[in-house]
């Protein structure tokens, strides 16, 4: 045979082996799967921003038998044309439902109640397409409460702040959506250190029931701090918490879900600090290993609680605080040296990518009486350009809107609010600017309508905001506004 | 003289019976063909120069050599003389007739026949008679070839003599009513013989007299019409069987008949002569339907049997020709090998390839034990056929692909081959599957044993299927249900030898240099071409991703052979001839091809795809690790016989040896290009891309072996020689791990698979007819999985496992496009009522199989896709039902029967379409509207005042008729089929066949039995060619008288 032959022959089988080795060498790379259930913040309070088939709002449910005047669940629905919407009322017996449209461009009250005077019901709501909000209102003499609802279910559920002291009462309501059983352990951890009551292992929520459990009955009667770990062994379940603070420092009602995964930092823009006021970022770490956490501070004249000369700075993080495993530390704001009085911002960010739970507590006595908001934190993958509120914002009401420019960039934020002409911009709430690692608290015009607010801003934000109490009552409540989730 | 289309030794012939010394000889030359053909006076011209007496008469045609001598009862007056029949290449030595008439004289005999020699070479043997045993096999008792040394000089009794010179009785003759005219071609001389004893005649050879034969036929005969020719001889052999033994010895004789068939069928189809095999069982088989011509014959013979079959069978060889015959053989390759020992390098021995063909059986058997007695499990693709015959045959002709979601669509081919091929088991469907599984890996062996000829060493062929039976490709295959990568493995060294023979690439001589090219007639080109179309269109039935493996391994054939110096032509000519088969295949496929034509074609030819790739690696694709095989490490040795055949072949088995090692090489690169999805597309399996690998294995190790026997042998001693030894030494040790697996008795197919995990979901006869969506990772998945993104497929079955008609892909629909769309909410969140949006298409259970016993095994599971489980749990209308390691069931609550009575609220749904009636209502509840036992059948019930509901996408060949009348179809949902019963009736529920559809099943049917008979009809052409004519009547006035004396 030809000697050239054979090399070309050669050179040939050579070229391809050496291609065989070449790709042999590369790294795997893993599919993307469900991703949507993979996205550890998806369990928070949001909007998607793409198309859906539909969206089930899962809120915190309302006590009949806590004495509230009412309770019920405000479908906003911002497009040009009406929505179908399925209302479920799930209770620890019967499920009632009704279809609802809710007309273009208005929001619509469902009573939850629907009469109950006792046990819980928990409303939750399937809107058909992608357009429309849900919040639930709860009107009570001690405070009426605004509280978000969540898009999914999750088989674990935390909570880092609770309270039992001095004749406070603690409610986790549990919630099964499915057609199939669900079963649920509770533990909680106290300053004495976790607990596993064996009457709350293994609790069995019959499909599309809620049940209620009175944590005080449970075994933390009289706790100043009760962190709660849910944990569905079968099935996926909604938790929620609804507290009534009658002393120990606090006053007021609240009701919210929990938090379905621990994150490694936590934003909240509607801190305070001052004579009156006493506020605690409640962390809890559910983890086995201890975690390490600093927070950082915003607010006009703060960098990490040092006074500046400039406006406004990119905040720096403070030393770094311990919170053991399994445990539950309160961070006093109060403590950390030369944090000026006054509105601030924060965010809790963990080393190590630790995985915690926290919570914002806020305490304050003015004018002879006092109130108490507890807020979850907005995790970092939530930081949006835009932002929706369901139920709209109190007419002239003062700072009802804190927002937070989490970039190092300036940037501009538009507050419209969505009525029977569409989305209007609010007067002298159009291309506000707003500084780089800085806070600014809006208040709302006199005659602005009362149909969902829509901020949206060119920098990513954090926006929570303060809702009146009612009733004459003094003080506010706190909750987060809805970001749109871009990803 | 019979004389048909002579040559230049017609001359010489005649001039053999002029010389004659007998005096009383009268010449009569019957020539073929018409008088006034201008060769026929050319013919005359050459008898009336040479044999001016002799009298010549003109057939008109061509009846053959017996109807031409069966004229003499016409032309020949008289019954004391004797009649010697002559072919016209036969010269007779010039005392030939003298002895022959003295011996007839001296033994009384009716028949005798001369000693045929050769015609270049007098000192040959062609014949000094032939002994018969009691099947009519002939055995000659010289060789043909042998030397003359006077060793058969002596007068004997044979059962036949050739008819090529031939003397017989006058009255004997016409007595047995002469030849036989429907023997034209060949048996003539053993029917006449055979015959002749019957009738109490001696048949004699006298080798004293001597002629010369050319055997003119023979040589002019194409290789083509030689087969021919020995196909129609072994049908006329076991005729003559047939109809000359006596009564009494009649049935023994049949039983012993078709069981030495089948021995002899099994040993030829073991040793590699499929075809010699093929003919023998034919002539068989046939024989029902010669009944009337036996019939025939045994009623003339009646009339002059004097004879009894036990004297008969006295005469007759004792034992079997063939076991005589291969004694004879045996010993006298022996005596040449010895012969020969000192100069020549010996070739491997026959025996070897026995010894070969036993154990590979032995395998089969042995490594298949379970599945014969048990059945294959129902892993991966090897799900059993659930349907009869009649059933497969009745879908394939209805129009109705029940895939899916069901369809108005041609259904796959394969469905109608499989209804073909269980003609083979009696319509034993199970015994089908089971065959289909077991045998095919046999089916790849012999193929390779075929192509291996190429080499022209039967070490080279042993080599081959050595390697191409110890490559782990087919059990790992079989052990996790890859049928489509056994079928391939099958098919495709078959695939590649016909495609090289189209070529022109002919067999290697070892004393050639370059590669010999080769063109054959039309005939054969198009018999091959048939061949290889209907191979590719049986494997695209079945495995569509052949239309993208075999141009495959033809490019690389092609290009390693321009690689090699193969001139550009001839590479053209091997694309084209592999892409022109490859479109014929799917041509033939067709109406069922056409639905490819499509978006998504791609996938549906190569299966859904591992976007993150498979990562198997290099090592476990080298090892063939596409399922369970113990020691498959050991199997890397095998790829000693590459090295070998890059570095040690020399000669003109290099291009061969670059063919296999590129095939291996590149096809091995492809599979890990694909196994790291790197590759812009996705391709088949690695099941699948791994059979080039394995075809270019066994080529290697066959040009390993040539070499071995042949070139190195010759070859000084040097590096080369201790090399291939230790090729030769790693390639045993590549060996061992078939014969361990083989002691599982499986394959190591698993005990459990997936549809044995499902068997718990309810029956649908109990509950209604629903349908399972599978969602997962694609391999892990039943049926035909489609993908649907990041890194999830999903496929869906009618009730809990895929029918047949369920492992191919179906063409999209708008039914299939909404079930998308609610797997998407539930992927990508976008909906907690996926339930309600499968419900209208009676999606009762999800599954998510995690370990499938196949590809996904306990010891080495494919986890289900991230997250899926969890996105799963948080539908709303999803229960749990079952979750465990191996599988998650979901059952959806809103769900309705495939066939069903809405409720009210469904019915009033059913009118919207969209989304929004779909979630907002809740339509479970229906009842089924009875059970049909196949997806096209049709159901009735009695029903209130209502909405029958067919969860199929909208069509109107679905007919609804209520007490007889007429209801028209209206869109469910937007999407399925809705009837509004408007009062209480009985309601039939049927499915209306299109006649366009019915056409095009017919033009199928007619193609693929044109291509088939193109592809077997080598013997037809041949016998019309010689059909016989009748030119010569009763009526004709004699040529010659024969006087009171004889002649």
């Amino acid at each position: 045979m030809n000697i050239l032959r054979r090399i070309v022959g050669t050179v040939f089988i050579a070229a391809a082996l050496g291609g065989v080795i070449a790709v042999e060498r590369r790294q795997p790379v893993l599919s993307d799967g469900a991703s949507a259930v993979l996205n550890s913040s998806s369990g928070f309070p949001q909007v998607s921003a793409g198309s859906r088939i539909s969206t089930s709002w899962f809120c915190p449910g309302a006590a009949g038998g806590d004495g509230i005047d009412s309770a019920s669940v405000v479908i906003s629905n911002p497009s040009d044309g009406e929505i179908t919407a399925t209302v479920s009322f799930l209770t620890d017996t019967a499920e009632e439902s009704k279809t609802v449209v809710v007309a273009a461009r208005s929001q619509l009250a469902i009573d939850a109640l629907r009469g109950r005077t006792v046990g819980v019901v928990v409303p939750i709501i399937e809107i058909i397409g992608s357009v429309g909000t849900v919040e639930q209102n709860i009107v009570f003499a001690a405070g009426d409460v605004t509280s978000q609802c969540v898009s999914q279910t999750s088989s674990t559920w935390y909570f880092a702040d609770g309270f039992t002291a001095e004749g406070s009462t603690e409610r986790l309501v549990l919630t099964n959506p499915f057609p199939e059983s669900a079963v649920a352990n509770i533990s909680f951890t106290t300053s004495e250190g976790r607990r596993t009551p064996a009457n709350l292992q293994g609790v069995i929520l019959a499909p599309r029931t809620s049940k209620s459990i009175s944590i005080n009955e449970a075994g933390a009667q009289d706790e100043s701090s009760v962190a709660l770990e849910i944990q569905a062994t079968s099935g996926q379940i909604i938790a929620s918490r609804i507290e009534h603070y009658l002393g120990g420092g606090r006053l007021g009602y609240s009701a919210t879900v929990g938090t379905p995964t621990p994150q490694s930092e936590w934003w909240f823009t509607s801190g305070r600090t001052g004579s009156s006021v006493t506020e605690k970022l409640v962390a809890y770490n559910p983890s086995d290993t201890d975690a390490q956490v600093t927070v950082s501070f915003f607010g006009v004249g703060i960098t990490n609680g040092m006074p500046l000369d400039q406006a406004a700075s990119a905040a720096s993080p403070s030393s770094a605080l311990t919170i053991p495993a399994g445990a539950v530390v309160a961070i006093k704001t109060d403590d950390i040296a030369d944090l000026p009085k006054g509105d601030h911002a924060m965010v809790v960010s963990s080393l190590g990518n630790a995985r915690l739970v926290v919570e914002h507590v806020l305490s304050q006595i003015t004018g002879g009486s006092s109130f108490t908001a507890v807020t979850n934190g907005i995790p970092t993958d939530l930081l949006s350009t835009k932002w929706r509120v369901p139920s709209g914002l109190a007419n002239g009401a003062r700072n009802a809107l804190t927002i937070l420019n989490t970039t190092a960039i300036e940037g501009t934020i538009t507050v419209s609010a969505v009525g029977p002409g569409g989305e209007v911009p609010l007067p002298d709430l159009v291309n506000i600017p707003i500084g780089a690692a800085s806070v600014i608290s809006l208040d709302v015009p006199l005659g602005a309508t009362d149909g969902e607010v829509v901020v949206t801003s060119t920098v990513d934000l954090a926006i929570q905001r303060r809702t009146t109490r009612g009733h004459g009552l003094v003080g506010f409540g706190i909750v987060g506004a809805l970001p749109v989730r871009q990803k | 003289m019979v004389v048909h289309e002579p040559g230049e030794w017609l001359t010489e012939s005649l001039q053999g019976v002029v010389a004659q010394d007998y005096p009383q000889l009268q010449m009569l030359v019957l020539v073929s063909g018409q008088e006034e053909d201008p060769q026929s006076g050319a013919t005359r011209d050459v008898i009336a120069t040479i044999a001016p007496s002799a009298v010549v008469r003109f057939l008109g045609g061509n009846p053959g050599f017996s109807g031409a001598c069966n004229s003499v009862l016409n032309l020949v007056q008289g019954d004391s003389g004797l009649f010697c029949f002559l072919h016209d290449d036969v010269v007779m030595a010039p005392d030939a007739v003298t002895r022959l008439v003295d011996e007839m004289h001296r033994s009384n005999a009716g028949v005798v026949g001369p000693k045929i020699v050769h015609w270049e070479n007098s000192q040959m043997i062609q014949s000094v008679g032939i002994a018969v045993d009691r099947f009519g096999v002939e055995l000659p008792f010289a060789d043909d070839g042998e030397l003359d040394q006077e060793q058969h000089d002596s007068v004997q009794d044979v059962f036949v003599v050739p008819s090529s010179c031939v003397m017989v009785r006058a009255d004997l003759f016409r007595t047995v009513g002469g030849f036989n005219p429907d023997l034209s071609t060949v048996g003539a001389d053993l029917d006449f013989c055979w015959r002749a004893h019957a009738s109490g005649s001696r048949v004699v050879v006298v080798p004293s007299a001597v002629v010369r034969h050319r055997e003119s036929m023979n040589i002019r005969l194409t290789d083509e019409e030689r087969d021919e020719v020995s196909a129609e001889s072994e049908r006329m052999r076991l005729r003559t069987v047939v109809a000359l033994t006596s009564i009494s010895q009649l049935p023994i004789t049949m039983v012993q008949l078709v069981a030495f068939t089948l021995a002899r069928f099994i040993l030829l189809a073991t040793t590699g002569r499929i075809r010699r095999a093929v003919v023998e069982a034919q002539a068989v088989a046939t024989l029902p339907f010669a009944l009337g011509d036996i019939r025939e014959r045994r009623n003339a013979l009646s009339e002059y049997r004097h004879v009894d079959g036990d004297e008969i069978r006295a005469l007759q060889l004792r034992g079997s020709s063939f076991v005589t015959a291969w004694s004879r053989q045996r010993a006298r390759r022996a005596g040449l090998a010895q012969a020969n020992a000192s100069t020549e390098v010996r070739e491997a021995a026959p025996r070897g390839a026995y010894v070969l063909w036993t154990i590979l059986a032995a395998i089969i058997l042995v490594g298949s034990r379970s599945l014969l007695l048990h059945g294959v499990v129902a892993v991966g693709q090897m799900n059993p056929f659930g349907a009869s015959v009649r059933e497969l045959v009745s879908s394939y002709a209805s129009g109705w692909w029940g895939a899916g979601f069901g369809q108005v669509s041609a259904l796959p081919t394969g469905m109608a081959l499989t209804a073909v091929a269980s003609v083979g088991t009696l319509g034993n469907i199970g015994l089908l599957h089971t065959l289909a599984v077991v045998l095919l890996p046999l089916v790849g062996w012999l193929g390779m044993w075929r192509f291996a000829s190429v080499m022209g060493t039967r070490a080279a062929r042993i080599a081959a299927v050595v390697t191409y039976a110890a490559v782990p490709l087919p059990y790992a295959s079989i052990a996790s249900g890859r049928w489509g990568a056994v079928l391939l493995y099958a098919l495709l060294p078959w695939m590649v030898h016909l495609s090289r023979m189209l070529v022109g690439l002919a067999d290697l001589s070892d004393v050639r240099e370059g590669e010999p090219l080769v063109m054959v007639s039309p005939t054969v080109w198009r018999r091959w071409f048939a061949s290889l179309t209907l191979l590719v269109a049986v494997a695209f039935a079945f495995e569509p991703s052949i239309v993208l493996v075999l141009p495959f391994v033809g490019i690389v054939l092609a290009m390693s052979s321009l690689a090699h110096g193969l001139k550009l032509r001839w590479v053209a000519r091997w694309i084209v001839i592999i892409g022109a088969a490859t479109v014929s295949g799917v041509a033939m496929n067709l109406p069922w091809a056409g639905t490819y034509v499509r978006s998504g074609w791609w996938e549906a030819l190569t299966g859904a795809p591992t976007p993150s790739g498979r990562n198997v690696g290099l090592i476990g694709l080298a090892k063939f690790e596409v399922g369970t095989f113990s020691l498959s490490f050991l199997c890397l040795a095998l790829y000693a016989s590459v090295v070998g055949a890059v570095f040690l072949i020399r000669g003109v088995r290099t291009g061969w040896a670059l063919r296999g090692a590129s095939l291996v090489v590149v096809g091995m690169l492809v599979a890990l290009l694909d196994d790291a999805a790197l590759l812009p597309v996705h391709l088949p399996e690695p099941a699948i891309l791994l059979t080039p690998v394995a075809l270019g294995l066994a080529i290697c190790a066959s040009t390993m072996g040539a070499s071995l026997a042949l070139d190195l042998r010759r070859g000084r001693f040097s590096w080369r020689q201790p090399l291939s030894a230790l090729v030769g030494a790693a390639f045993a040790v590549g060996l061992v791990p078939v014969a361990v697996n083989a002691v599982n008795g499986s394959w190591h197919q698993p005990s459990v698979a997936l549809p044995q995990l499902l068997a718990q979901l309810p029956d649908a006869q109990s509950t209604g007819e629903y349908r399972t969506l599978f969602i997962g990772d694609a391999r892990v998945l039943p049926g035909a999985p489609l993908n649907f993104g990041w890194g999830i497929a999903y496929s869906v079955v009618n009730g809990s496992v895929p029918r047949e008609d369920e492992m191919w892909e179906a063409p999209p629909t708008r039914a299939r496009d909404n079930a998308v769309a609610a797997m998407y909410g539930i992927v990508r969140g976008q909906t907690a009522r996926a339930g309600r949006l499968l419900a209208p298409l009676s999606v009762r259970f999800i599954v998510v199989p995690i370990i499938d016993g196949g590809a996904s095994t306990r010891k080495h599971p494919i986890a289900a896709p991230r997250g899926l489980v969890d996105a799963l749990s948080r539908q709303l209308d999803l229960r749990r039902r079952y979750a465990s390691p191996d599988l998650v069931i979901f059952e959806n609550t809103s769900w309705v029967p495939v066939r069903s009575m809405l409720t009210a609220n469904g019915a009033a749904s059913s009118k919207l379409a969209g989304a929004t009636s779909m979630i907002a209502t809740d339509i479970g509840g229906a009842s089924a509207f009875g059970v049909a036992a196949r997806p096209e059948a049709s159901t009735s019930a009695a029903v209130e005042a209502g909405t029958v509901h067919l969860a199929v996408p909208y069509t109107s060949r679905w007919k609804v008729k209520a007490n007889g009348a007429p209801i028209s179809a209206r869109p469910a949902f937007g999407l399925t089929n809705a009837y509004d019963i408007p009062a209480n009736s009985r309601v039939e529920l049927s499915f209306e066949t299109s006649m366009v559809h019915s056409l095009l099943v017919l033009v199928q049917f007619v193609a693929w039995s044109l291509v088939v008979f193109v592809a077997f009809s080598r013997r037809r052409q041949f016998i019309r060619r010689v059909k016989p004519v009748a030119l010569v009547t009763e009526e004709s006035d004699p040529a010659i008288t024969i006087p009171g004396g004889q002649s």
